[in-house]
């Protein structure tokens, strides 16, 4: 049973805004360009009753303040490695939160999220069947979350939106 | 009085926020020992009074589930309540958890005030966190 | 630990139970020993915690009997984290009994039990006074695991129905014997012991022992044949005493006012052992304070009596083996792990 695009999309958002305020104390503000500056990537692949990946994108100053929330520390005290912790989590329980929106009963598997820095990528996607896209901003920086997704079907090789 | 916590989570954010959530949550926590692993937790168990247990479920080497398994095996180490938190969560999975010896599950992410009462429940306590609902004389009780 | 040594010092006591009124008495009743200082109360496993890892007390004592809260595993936890010398305190029943027993193979030092019909506040004070001062020098031993005790085999002994074993022992006593008497072979000399225990303690360690000794164990009852391959085990409350006729020996089991404060005492069952089995009996005094027994040990080995007292370093609390060595009444003095096989030396 597969959710159509505009019901995952509202799922994604609430399992996004839960994530920021119980996890890092902040909250969003859903917007409709693409934000600027976010260079930092977490992925999170999935299988199971529905298969695909999440992206996360956070701008650094966003980042900043997730982990000094998270964290309790002055922003002075954030380091390169607890960001890329940080950013992981976050794709994780994003990820984890949205999937348990769109079935309670589906049994899934998360991977172990990766982290990579990516600079002045143009990523030009666009939301469409299979595609979520959704884009935020807050009062320290932007986030661009997509989700890929396929019916419990085998990946059929690299998403569209992968430069 | 006051509760000795250990969370296990091989993220160390996480179990940061954890700790962060559970001190902002008004639970009476004594000390708190952190673990990246089952087998850390196992090692800290083994030299430190810990009352209740957070624990993630997917972790390197010896995993949560591992963990429980270890701590069932051991006459002492059984007794102490044992709280999964995990982004995975299907009803089947919770099932499994649960019925390796796990008093609760709980998705990540949760608020203060729910970890704050399934604390106190699996401890086996009142929501102040007494013990005892008996009503102490005013001198008789503690000095 | 080491201002346990200082007797200018107060011993500080911890009371743990849920009860307030129990709380209480013991607070005011201990406080008028000028040695003895309860430092606080709790009423629950993680109040006493707080209160053992703030006010460093000397002794516990324990409650393990309350409806909310799980006291033996309290206990468990105490001596894997932070051993320290723990008293049980316990009612009378059946299910206390076992609980108690338990409690001291996990460690605890000693029981008392609580007031009941037949045992006042007062007989308790004194009693529990008494197990205070013995437990604040209790030597703990390391709570290790120990591979679950398959007894060593022991030589398989001749006819012995003429021999008796006598036993005495107090604090640390109940492991003592379970060490000892969970080595002794299926036919050993008949055997009587006195453990100074609670009444109805005695019944719980008797089935106990039952079930881990080749020898069948059993709590005496008055009239009781000692027979080999049996051992008696004196009643709380009562003194045990060796009688003999004709060539039959049996236990006399009766009231009768204290004797070092004890009941069953040491002594009276040593005494009647020497009267009647003279040189056919082994006697033994183990850990525990006071000098219950040296008296008796003394007449036995008068009376040719092969006598034997655990070592300082196996006693938990090296006091009646002291005296009864101090008096002259003992051949042989043993670590705990050899008493079985001395014992089996002696009357073979």
């Amino acid at each position: 049973m597969k959710a159509d695009t505009a019901t995952s999309r509202n799922l994604l958002t609430e399992a996004i805004f839960e994530t920021f305020e119980k996890m890092f104390f902040l909250f969003l503000e859903p917007i409709d360009r693409e934000p600027e500056g976010c260079d930092l990537e977490s992925v999170v692949q999935f299988k199971g009753f529905v298969e695909g990946r999440l992206e996360v994108s956070l701008s650094r100053n966003l980042a900043v303040a997730m982990v000094s929330n998270m964290l309790s520390c002055s922003t002075g005290d954030v380091t390169d490695a607890k960001i890329e912790d940080c950013a992981k989590e976050a794709a994780n329980v994003i990820c984890g939160s949205f999937l348990q929106r769109l079935d309670r009963r589906g049994d899934f598997n998360l991977s172990t999220p990766s982290f990579r820095r990516v600079a002045g990528v143009n990523r030009n996607v666009s939301e469409g069947e299979g595609m979520i896209r959704i884009c935020f901003d807050s009062d320290y920086g932007g986030m661009d979350v997509r989700a890929v997704l396929s019916e419990n079907r085998p990946p059929s090789g690299r998403g569209p939106e992968e430069v | 009085m006051s509760f000795n916590v250990l969370i296990v989570d091989d993220s160390s954010s996480m179990r940061a926020v954890i700790r962060k959530i559970v001190a902002i949550s008004g639970f009476k926590m004594g000390r708190c020992y952190e673990a990246a692993n089952g087998q850390e937790a196992l090692d800290v168990l083994s030299e430190n009074w810990v009352d209740v247990i957070i624990s993630d479920i997917n972790m390197p080497g010896v995993s949560g589930l591992d963990m429980l398994d270890h701590l069932k095996a051991d006459d002492l180490l059984k007794e102490i309540p044992v709280i999964v938190v995990s982004t995975e969560g299907s009803d089947e999975r919770i099932r499994s958890v649960m019925s390796k010896g796990a008093k609760r599950f709980v998705r990540k992410p949760f608020l203060p005030e729910d970890i704050r009462k399934i604390l106190y429940e699996v401890i086996g306590v009142d929501n102040e966190g007494r013990y005892c609902d008996v009503q102490e004389p005013p001198d008789g009780g503690d000095f | 630990m080491l201002d346990q040594n200082c007797l200018d010092k107060k011993i500080r006591v911890l009371v743990v139970d849920d009860s307030a009124i129990v709380r209480k008495i013991f607070s005011e009743e201990l406080s008028r020993y000028p040695d003895i200082e309860v430092v606080g109360t709790a009423p629950d496993p993680f109040v006493a915690r707080d209160k053992i890892m703030r006010l460093k007390p000397q002794v516990i004592t324990l409650d393990i009997e309350m409806p909310r809260m799980d006291g033996l595993t309290f206990l468990k936890k105490l001596m894997r984290y932070q051993p320290l010398p723990v008293i049980i305190v316990s009612s009378l029943t059946k299910e206390g009994g076992k609980l108690a027993l338990e409690a001291i193979e996990s460690g605890a030092v000693d029981v008392v039990s609580k007031p009941g019909s037949s045992f006042t506040v007062g007989d308790m004070k004194e009693q529990l006074v008494a197990k205070i001062r013995a437990a604040a020098l209790a030597r703990l031993p390391r709570p290790e695991t120990k591979p679950a005790g398959t007894p060593e085999p022991m030589a398989a002994l001749t006819c012995t129905t003429h021999k008796v074993i006598a036993i005495g022992a107090s604090t640390g006593g109940t492991e003592a014997l379970k060490c000892i008497l969970t080595k002794m072979p299926p036919n050993s000399p008949g055997t009587v012991v006195v453990q100074h225990m609670p009444a109805n303690f005695t019944t719980a360690f008797a089935n106990r022992l039952d079930g881990l000794c080749q020898t069948r164990v059993k709590e005496a009852a008055d009239g009781d044949t000692v027979i080999p391959g049996t051992v008696l085990i004196a009643p709380g409350n009562f003194h045990m005493l060796l009688k003999r006729s004709g060539a039959r020996y049996y236990v006399e089991v009766k009231d009768g006012p204290r004797v070092h404060h004890q009941r069953p005492a040491v002594d009276v069952l040593f005494k009647s052992t020497a009267k009647f089995a003279g040189a056919n009996a082994v006697g033994v005094i183990l850990t525990g304070m006071g000098a219950d027994g040296a008296e008796g040990l003394l007449e036995m080995k008068r009376a040719g009596a092969a006598t034997i007292a655990q070592d300082e370093k196996t006693c938990v609390v090296f006091g009646m083996p002291k005296e009864a060595i101090r008096l002259g009444g003992v051949d042989t003095v043993a670590p705990l792990e050899q008493i079985s096989q001395e014992i089996l030396k002696m009357v073979g």
